[in-house]
């Protein structure tokens, strides 16, 4: 009997009091390097409550949870969910309007943000990361990567949200017609495919593979916290698909107030200038001043279907990397 | 004619009848919801369309060959060892070695993989003198852990083979002037050709339903397997439709391989290998094969696990998380206990049924609920069951509860198989006693029953709690991150690289594993 | 006192009749070649072979349809009386309610013990007693739990001389005393002239 005890407080470790507002999140952001402690502390300074976040592997996994959970969530806030997902959680209606009057607000003119449910928080741009110790001149474009003799890692697009972005990349520049024959060039360069974004860039790092899928901010974080420009993001002349990371409140809320006022908090310049150099992405605010090193990323062109085109699709792409990649 | 009075049945209490009742309705209570969810009965029906796509046949068709070749590797290495440990007199360590091969078998995978991971991955130690070309992920890893769990499977059923030939036969052989190959045809291959079908039948099944292996080191979607698919379905792409579609195809083929299978007879594994008989001369040339083959063996079996203790402690205690290994831990050990003492209730149960039914149909039954997990896949099992209840159950708070009991089912079949005999022989030679003392109740359990039974529950309590602390397939359908298992934290520790914290998390699973198969196994020897 | 009144029993399709009376403190020897249902009557009267027709009375009620573990009967089997995986004083105990007999029924087996010369073997287990040791166990503990009919399926078989005397002398004088049932079966004439009040030949 002692164990179902255990097991039960264990279960319901995370039962809420009043003043509490959980924010449901990938784990990342919540780790001792990611933003979770700096935005909490931040947020709790001037709210009066006390901010609880609760994580899952990824965005992925994220927006399977909430959805698994339904009206029983634990959740008044989800965090991570990129522009890639939010209409298949809108489909689901898991989440309320915030009621954010976007012309007040100074926000980056790529974005062109008017959503009523979602509100960004940080954006940035997929890109592959490489030595310099290894590679001497990088690939100018993906045809270029797909036809060199390099090793690459990237993720699985079921599980990552950085591994979807690939795939959104991908059926941009390829269209249904060609993707397959180049998820098969790619495969064939393929060191593996990880199932999360942490396993990737660690493996990378460790010197297992040229190229890793990530961010064209990822190198921002080697020049500020290690002060080395020896990882770059190679920039592809076809252009980049960008990932804009959201949040929503539950529809399912008892503290939809508290959690208005964290989304406001979110989109704040205190709360923006945290999020670049702790998640390595770019403000959703042009009005934040960024680390020095943040002017020398690339920037480069973005393209890519809508969310619309993305939920659409989506299963239909899956399949078809599957069956590309599994060959 | 007037018939004989019959005789009135022994009153025994309405508590044992109720628990075995219940044990029963558990025990086939999951399978039938389980199946209702299959038929679509709940969340989302099959879906069919997915038979249509290549990547379904690429993965079934992935998912044989693997077992094929992982059988063939298994058996053909197992033979000449096996027959090198039953024939060759003064080959040291015979005795260690098969119990070593016993904790092999039932070896969480999790320690295993870190335990290739660390000599075989990318940065593993052999790797460097293996050649440019090799990497562990993909069929290469899945081969080796497969052979790795399953070889001595089937070496203990061949070295019982062997040692079962009777003296007779290597003396009049011996008498005749047999040559070597003549004896082994005449005499040694007729002893083991009759278990290689069932070794090798059980062994295809056993790799067919493989699921840790293929998920750790698969390496992405090459190398899948339909299990591994049916857990991708439901966690990665929130498919249901497709989960099932996968899930009746894994029940049909590991079904009909299991029925195709059970036509060649028991297998004697878990005997104990026999003493000394007269054992016949090996020829120099061959005994020394044999001999290299033992210690090879030997590399085999212990390199994997022996390389986690230097790779746990290469840097000392420092930069590992205790923080976080110290409550998955706990939680492991709580889950695997209370599975462990479940499956032996629910077995005892099953027993007091068969105890009180003597009629051999109800008999029958009562083994075909008590068994018949054993056939049905545990990723199949699961998956049922999570779609069954997934409209009112929250899996998230909830699913600790399936986790228990689904692993109290899996681990039921080898509980109840070792439990049986003693029961029977109890009865056997004691139903009348106990009837004429009529002892019944507290008594009579704590008394005389639970003492008779202790060292057999002692031992199948301890073979459900390895099995239950190294579940990998059912946590992966209730599980989630926010409550890990050891198993999952080593995963996770392995999939970031973070190989020293997972060579020690793996070496916490391994001892814990290894102190309840030790100290549970009855050490007093009376007659 | 015990009754047989035109009791019918089968065992394949052989049949056996009997009808007898035992009056309570005296003793019934069973005697017979093999296979003449001395063995089937005792399980008849401890209710482990049915009876076919008639009745078994004790003091005018019926004990016929009772099951084993609620009749008045101790029985001695010819083995399997002694539970091996526990020591011979829990042998011992379980001839008593719960297992837990009181102060006065255990000096008695105490007492019982050190008369048949089997007290130093209280701690041991049965496998490690001789045949002679365990059956003299064994008919201690049958014949002193608090049951009305004893039923003694060869209880002297295992021994020998001086040992056999003193048991048997011993089992004649507890259901003497205690004015109970004893029935018993020997193949030894000694045994019967010496303890039987009564004898069915059979």
């Amino acid at each position: 009997m002692r164990t179902l005890t255990l097991a039960t407080g264990l279960a319901l470790a995370g039962t809420l009091g009043a003043n509490e507002l959980t924010v449901y999140t990938y784990s990342s952001f919540t780790s001792d390097w990611g933003p979770g402690p700096e935005i909490k502390s931040a947020f709790e300074a001037q709210c009066d409550c006390t901010l609880n976040f609760v994580s899952s592997d990824d965005g992925v996994s994220l927006l399977n949870r909430v959805r698994l959970e339904g009206v029983n969530t634990q959740a008044d806030v989800v965090l991570g969910v990129d522009d890639a997902l939010i209409e298949e959680a809108r489909a689901l209606e898991l989440f309320q309007p915030h009621g954010i009057d976007w012309s007040d607000l100074p926000l980056a003119a790529d974005l062109a943000w008017s959503d009523d449910l979602y509100v960004p928080f940080d954006y940035g741009y997929f890109a592959f990361v490489y030595d310099t110790e290894n590679i001497d001149s990088p690939a100018t474009s993906m045809e270029e990567l797909l036809s060199s003799d390099v090793s690459i890692l990237y993720q699985d697009p079921r599980t990552s949200t950085v591994g979807q972005g690939l795939m959104h990349w991908m059926q941009a520049l390829y269209g249904d017609n060609g993707v397959t024959e180049a998820w098969q060039a790619l495969a064939e360069r393929t060191v593996t495919v990880t199932q999360g974004w942490s396993e990737s860039y660690g493996m990378f790092q460790e010197g297992e593979a040229d190229y890793v899928l990530s961010y064209t901010t990822s190198p921002a974080y080697h020049m500020v916290a290690e002060d080395t420009d020896r990882y770059q993001a190679a920039t592809f002349e076809e252009g980049h698909v960008a990932q804009i990371e959201v949040a929503a409140i539950s529809a399912f809320t008892d503290q939809a107030e508290l959690a208005a006022e964290f989304l406001d908090f979110l989109l704040s310049r205190e709360a923006q200038q945290i999020l670049p150099v702790t998640n390595w992405m770019l403000p959703v605010r042009t009005d934040v001043e960024l680390p020095a090193a943040f002017d020398r990323l690339a920037t480069p062109e973005r393209i890519g279907h809508s969310p619309t085109e993305i939920h659409e699709h989506r299963q239909a792409w899956i399949r078809t990397w599957r069956n590309a990649v599994s060959q | 004619m007037f018939a004989g009075r019959p005789l009135p049945t022994a009153n025994r209490q309405w508590g044992s009848l109720i628990w075995g009742l219940a044990a029963l309705a558990c025990m086939l209570l999951a399978t039938v919801l389980a199946f209702l969810a299959l038929f679509g009965w709940s969340e989302g029906r099959p879906d069919l369309s997915i038979l249509h796509d290549a990547y379904f046949h690429r993965i079934l068709r992935f998912t044989l060959w693997q077992a094929l070749l992982s059988t063939l590797f298994a058996v053909l290495l197992a033979l000449p060892v096996a027959r090198a440990v039953a024939l060759d007199a003064r080959l040291p360590g015979k005795a260690l070695f098969l119990r070593w091969a016993l904790l092999c078998f039932v070896m969480p995978s999790l320690i295993l993989i870190t335990g290739l991971v660390s000599v075989f991955g990318r940065s593993g130690w052999l790797t460097p003198w293996l050649g440019a070309g090799w990497n562990l992920y993909g069929l290469n890893g899945i081969l080796i852990a497969h052979v790795f769990l399953n070889m001595p499977f089937a070496l203990r059923v061949l070295v019982f083979q062997w040692q079962s030939i009777p003296d007779t036969a290597w003396k009049v052989s011996a008498q005749l002037g047999l040559s070597g190959w003549q004896r082994f045809r005449l005499v040694e291959w007729p002893a083991i050709r009759g278990v290689l079908p069932g070794v090798a039948g059980f062994i295809f099944l056993l790799c067919f339903n493989s699921f840790a292996i293929v998920l750790a080191l698969g390496g992405g979607p090459r190398a899948t397997t339909i299990e591994v698919a049916i857990y991708q379905a439901l966690k990665f792409a929130f498919n249901p439709a497709e989960a099932l579609t996968l899930a009746w195809t894994q029940l049909l083929v590991a079904g009909g391989l299991f029925l195709l299978f059970s036509q060649f007879g028991r297998l004697r594994w878990l005997a104990p290998p026999q003493g000394q008989p007269w054992l016949p001369a090996l020829h120099p040339f061959t005994r020394a094969l044999g001999r290299l083959a033992y210690v090879l063996a030997i590399l085999f079996l212990a390199v994997p696990i022996a390389t986690l203790i230097p790779v746990a402690l290469f840097r000392g205690g420092q930069g590992l998380p205790w923080s976080t290994l110290m409550p998955v831990t706990l939680r492991s050990l709580g889950f695997a206990f209370a599975a462990a003492t479940l499956a032996t209730l629910l077995a005892l149960g099953g027993l007091e049924l068969w105890r009180r039914w003597t009629a051999p149909g109800a008999r029958r039954w009562v083994e075909f609920a008590a068994l018949h997990h054993l056939v049905i896949p545990g990723m199949v099992l699961s998956v049922g069951l999570y779609l069954f209840f997934l409209p009112w159950v929250n899996w998230i708070r909830w699913g600790w509860v399936a986790v228990i009991g689904l692993n109290a089912l899996v681990a039921l079949p080898f509980v109840y198989h070792q439990l049986k005999p003693r029961v029977f022989d109890f009865d056997a030679n004691y139903r009348r006693q106990v009837a004429d003392l009529g002892l019944r109740g507290w008594p009579f359990w704590h008394r005389l029953y639970l003492p008779w039974l202790l060292p057999a529950l002692r031992r199948a309590w301890a073979l459900a709690f390895v099995i239950a602390l190294g579940d990998f397939a059912v946590f992966g359908i209730f599980g989630h991150d926010s409550w890990r298992t050891l198993p999952w934290l080593i995963y996770a520790l392995a999939g970031s690289y973070r190989l020293q914290a997972a060579a020690l998390a793996s070496l916490l699973l391994l001892a814990f594993a290894l102190i309840a198969l030790w100290v549970l196994e009855d050490h007093r020897h009376h007659a | 006192m015990l009754e047989a009144r035109q009791l019918v029993l089968r065992r394949g399709d052989r049949q056996w009749n009997h009808d007898f009376v035992l009056e309570p403190g005296r003793t019934l020897a069973l005697t017979g070649p093999s296979g003449s249902g001395k063995t089937t009557l005792l399980e008849a009267v401890g209710g482990f072979v049915p009876v076919h027709s008639g009745e078994l009375l004790l003091a005018g009620t019926a004990l016929t349809g009772l099951p084993p573990e609620q009749r008045p009967v101790s029985t001695l089997f010819q083995q399997h009386n002694l539970f091996e995986h526990i020591r011979v004083a829990d042998n011992l105990k379980l001839g008593f309610r719960h297992g837990r007999p009181d102060a006065a029924s255990w000096s008695q087996v105490l007492a019982a013990c050190a008369h048949l010369g089997v007290d130093e073997l209280l701690e041991r287990y049965p496998g490690e007693l001789s045949g002679g040791q365990r059956q003299r166990v064994a008919l201690i503990r049958t014949v002193l739990r608090p049951q009305v009919i004893v039923v003694l399926d060869e209880p002297f078989s295992a021994l020998d001389g001086d040992n056999r005397q003193r048991a048997g002398d011993w089992v004649h004088q507890q259901i003497r005393d205690s004015r109970r049932h004893l029935l018993f079966v020997t193949h030894q004439p000694d045994d019967t002239a010496r303890w039987a009040d009564e004898v069915l030949a059979l």
